[in-house]
């Protein structure tokens, strides 16, 4: 059935309701945009429903439950039952919560919702299939958010069933017995070291010579010499030609873009599936931005979201770039572990003159005294004493990063850091204790 | 096979452009995204991107031609495909070299952006060399390092604020001689924004009947409220002007006055009221008027009109005005003070039926308590069109606009 032969007209268009695209939207509408946001699945993406959030909950209740079972040294014991279904109920809750919010917001902003598959027909129209038909709209400008989803192996293809994608591992409800994981990157780590303290018994194989390529190394192997205390069998340099047991594949992902029908919209794709966007988010077509995954750089939601607000701006008619010095990489391991710009290393490589000071966290008084002494703190400055980065292992390491992406982000001098009061006793009293020993 | 780059409408409603200058030749090597050429459409200059890397080999038109929607403009053969970029990993440097960059925060890039500015030129003057806000502003209007008023001295109003104003104005009519351009003389071609204001003002002076009013007002209570301002919001926030007070009190005496604020149909025999404020701002380019609208002027606070006054003036004199952002004025203001006039004789841009314009504050003998003292004063003067408003109406909106910027605090007590 036909809806609409005849295209409505929408200022603004966007494909993907995940943390770009609604973002996108939002700003959008603010900025007093006529706005339609097309989406296919669910409202927030990946990252709300079946990436980032969902994952923090499971992590945060494994590391409940193998709290209650190692905390004998405190002098607390427990009797520890891990009822997954349960788990999942309450990792529901959270994620309901949050894309209620989202929903909730674009309504009040009179954002229109569609809920189907878009594909651009020419320069300036999609058609979106929906279960009542096909709508066809007539854009001005119109937003590519459509994200990414996890690289298949030909060996192993996803069945559901025995080869699943993190998605599906999220969605779980009978803890595994044992468990393969093909893949050391972020998304490998955060769930082998959660199952693993949820009591399987895992496998995590990667095929690079360390697990978390991209971090810094010494980070790396903080995380890897933990997850062996916990009993994951770590296996560097392997392959496996096919599935072993319950297999998560979790090998890269890559871009949304192949069924957008961007060729009939003049909008130029790499051979990657990545498209080229100018600062501005522009496309080769000027009525068509993007952001997010489909874009160069790393997959994460906050990129997708800084990038969001730049597009908008871009639809509203204002200049704008996007142009961070830093792009924070975090990782929710055991412990957690933050990378910030620039380590001593990538520095030289950039011709840049820097030194590094580390920490242990052991040093310091609220790490040993939240049982957490694992991990270092490093902070990078270049010769003028400029902050250019910081790499950390220790509990809430995803937090602490934040304070020196904004002093990187202001040009701050070790010095600045040093001489700002930090509370005790705190995990962040690390940056200034590091900056002290750099300030001339 | 050759890729054919074509004029295309950006999205405005555009059919044609004027060619102002090619930015590449044949056999150049170019890169996506690089410019190809300049266009002026109806008041903007673009520069339109190259959709492939390849090489140019033929350009079709010179600088002066008019080019059509959809007509080729170059001619590109698309290089070999390069090899695909290795797919993104986390191990992408995500930092940009801060070796080469240039010190200053996330907000003051922004700003940069914003303003066509590019930070690596602007001299800063913020701690260890990080660039302010108030730098980009400075490089962004061109102006000197003038010693800015530090928080700690109160703001001084009457003849100091007055004394002040005198020396910007000597120091803009230096720049003004400075910049004369080389002449050539003899017949032109009425072309692009000259042609275009030709036509308007044509239009407006064969059909609209103008009548006037004109009057004096004290501005020292304005140069008060300026400077107070200025202290309150500091360095970080939009320079205040009384431009910014004069358009804010437009916009509330154009609520009492609705016929100031109408058009005209003579062949419908109707004219128009209407709600929404959108006051056009006359700026002066080195290309000639341009008029940047503020929108719903009735719901701006002081502080966002002058945030978008600034913002529309370095886009008009950029050049980087969207259509949008020229369209939908219903009545206009107009600062020639700003070249040093006392008086002058604004034309209404149809379909609007008033104007205002606004004289330069200086140092007047003016009448205080019966004594002929010197004080600060700006001459006002509005004219209307005599079809939709009567001389009554056009002196009382005078003296109500004079009056809340004589006295700004009576703008507290408006809508």
């Amino acid at each position: 059935m036909v809806v609409g032969e005849v295209a409505t007209a929408a200022d603004v268009v966007i494909i993907g309701a995940g943390p770009g695209g609604y973002t996108a939207a939002l700003q959008c509408a603010a900025g007093g945009k006529d706005v339609v946001l097309v989406e296919r699945e669910f409202i927030g993406g990946v990252c709300l429903n079946v990436g980032c959030i969902p994952s923090k909950a499971l992590i945060h209740a494994a590391t409940l439950a193998h709290d209650a079972r190692s905390s004998a040294a405190w002098g607390i014991t427990a009797d520890v039952h891990v009822d997954l279904a349960t788990t999942h109920t309450a990792i529901a809750n959270v994620v309901r919560q949050l894309t209620t919010g989202v929903e909730g917001l674009l309504t009040r902003a009179k954002v229109r919702v569609v809920r189907g598959s878009a594909r651009l027909s020419n320069a300036r129209r999609v058609a979106i299939e929906t279960e009542a038909g096909v709508e066809h709209i007539e854009f001005e400008h119109l937003v590519v958010a459509t994200g990414s989803r996890a690289v298949e192996l030909s060996s192993m293809p996803f069945d559901g069933i025995y080869v699943l994608d993190a998605t599906a591992a999220l969605a779980l409800t009978v803890l595994p017995v044992t468990l393969t994981i093909v893949g050391g990157g972020y998304i490998g780590i955060e769930l082998g070291t959660a199952f693993a303290k949820l009591g399987s018994q895992v496998t995590i194989v990667e095929a690079g010579s360390e697990i978390l390529p991209g971090m810094p190394t010494n980070l790396a192997r903080i995380v890897r010499s933990r997850l062996e205390e916990l009993g994951v069998a770590v296996r560097l340099d392997t392959t496996l030609d096919r599935a072993d047991g319950l297999t998560i594949v979790a090998v890269g992902r890559r871009p949304n873009t192949a069924e957008l029908g961007l060729e009939h919209a003049h909008v130029r794709l790499e051979s990657s599936g990545l498209i080229p966007v100018d600062a501005a988010r522009r496309t080769s077509n000027p009525h068509i931005l993007a952001i997010g995954d489909v874009t160069a750089g790393p997959a994460l939601a906050h990129k997708a979201t800084a990038e969001a607000i730049v597009a908008a701006a871009t639809i509203l008619g204002r200049k704008a770039a996007f142009q961070p010095l830093t792009i924070p990489a975090v990782v929710f391991s055991d412990p957690e572990i933050a990378s910030v710009g620039y380590t001593a290393e990538s520095a030289k490589v950039a011709g840049i003159s820097a030194t590094a000071h580390r920490l242990p966290m052991r040093a310091n008084g609220r790490a040993l005294a939240a049982g957490a002494p694992r991990g270092s703190a490093e902070l990078v400055v270049d010769e003028t004493g400029t902050i250019i980065g910081a790499h950390i292992a220790s509990i809430g390491a995803s937090e602490l990063a934040a304070e020196i992406a904004l002093a990187i982000e202001m040009g701050t001098t070790a010095t600045d850091l040093a001489l700002t009061i930090h509370p005790h006793p705190t995990l962040g009293e690390v940056w200034a204790e590091a900056a002290r020993t750099l300030m001339p | 096979m050759t890729f054919g780059f074509r004029f295309t409408d950006v999205g405005e409603g555009l059919e044609e452009g004027e060619i102002v200058a090619w930015l590449v030749a044949v056999g150049d090597a170019v890169e996506s995204y690089q410019p190809l050429v300049s266009v002026e459409t109806d008041k903007s200059v673009v520069d339109l991107p190259s959709p492939t890397a390849g090489r140019v080999v033929a350009l079709h038109g010179s600088p002066g031609d008019i080019v059509k929607v959809g007509e080729l403009l170059v001619e590109i053969e698309p290089a070999h495909p390069t090899p695909a970029a290795a797919p993104p990993t986390a191990s992408t440097p995500m930092t940009a070299a801060p070796s080469t960059r240039v010190k200053a925060s996330p907000a003051t890039r922004k700003l940069a952006v914003e303003l066509n500015v590019d930070l690596a030129t602007v001299s800063a003057t913020g701690p260890d060399g990080r660039v302010t806000v108030d730098d980009v502003r400075r490089t962004a209007t061109g102006a000197q390092p003038a010693p800015s008023f530090p928080p700690t001295r109160p703001p001084q109003p009457g003849f100091a604020a007055a004394d002040r104003k005198v020396s910007f104005e000597t120091t803009q009519v230096a720049r003004v001689i400075a910049a004369a351009p080389p002449v050539t003389y003899g017949s032109q071609p009425l072309r692009g924004l000259r042609k275009r204001t030709a036509e308007v003002m044509t239009q407006s002076w064969t059909s609209i009947p103008h009548i006037s009013a004109m009057d004096e007002f004290d501005a020292t209570e304005l140069l008060a409220a300026r400077d107070r301002l200025r202290h309150i919001i500091g360095a970080q926030g939009p320079r205040i002007t009384a431009m910014s007070f004069a358009v804010k009190a437009c916009g509330m005496a154009l609520r009492r006055f609705p016929t100031m604020h109408s058009s005209i149909d003579m062949s419908a025999a109707t004219f128009t009221l209407h709600d929404q404020l959108n006051i056009g701002l006359a700026v002066a380019t080195d290309a000639g008027l341009v008029v940047p609208v503020l929108t719903d002027v009735g719901s701006q606070s002081l502080r966002s009109i002058a945030t978008e006054i600034e913002r529309l003036s370095v886009a008009a004199r950029n050049r980087t005005l969207t259509p949008g952002e020229l369209a939908g004025g219903s009545f206009t203001v107009t600062n020639y003070g700003s070249f040093g006039g006392t008086w002058g004789s604004p034309i209404i841009r149809p379909p609007e039926a008033g104007i205002l314009g606004l004289g330069a504050i200086k140092l007047r003998p003016f009448i205080l308590n019966g004594d002929v003292v010197a004080r600060s004063t700006l001459p006002l003067v509005v004219a209307a069109d005599h079809r939709l408003v009567d001389g009554d109406v056009l002196g009382s909106f005078l003296m109500f606009v004079g009056g809340l910027l004589s006295d700004p605090v009576r703008m507290l007590l408006e809508d």
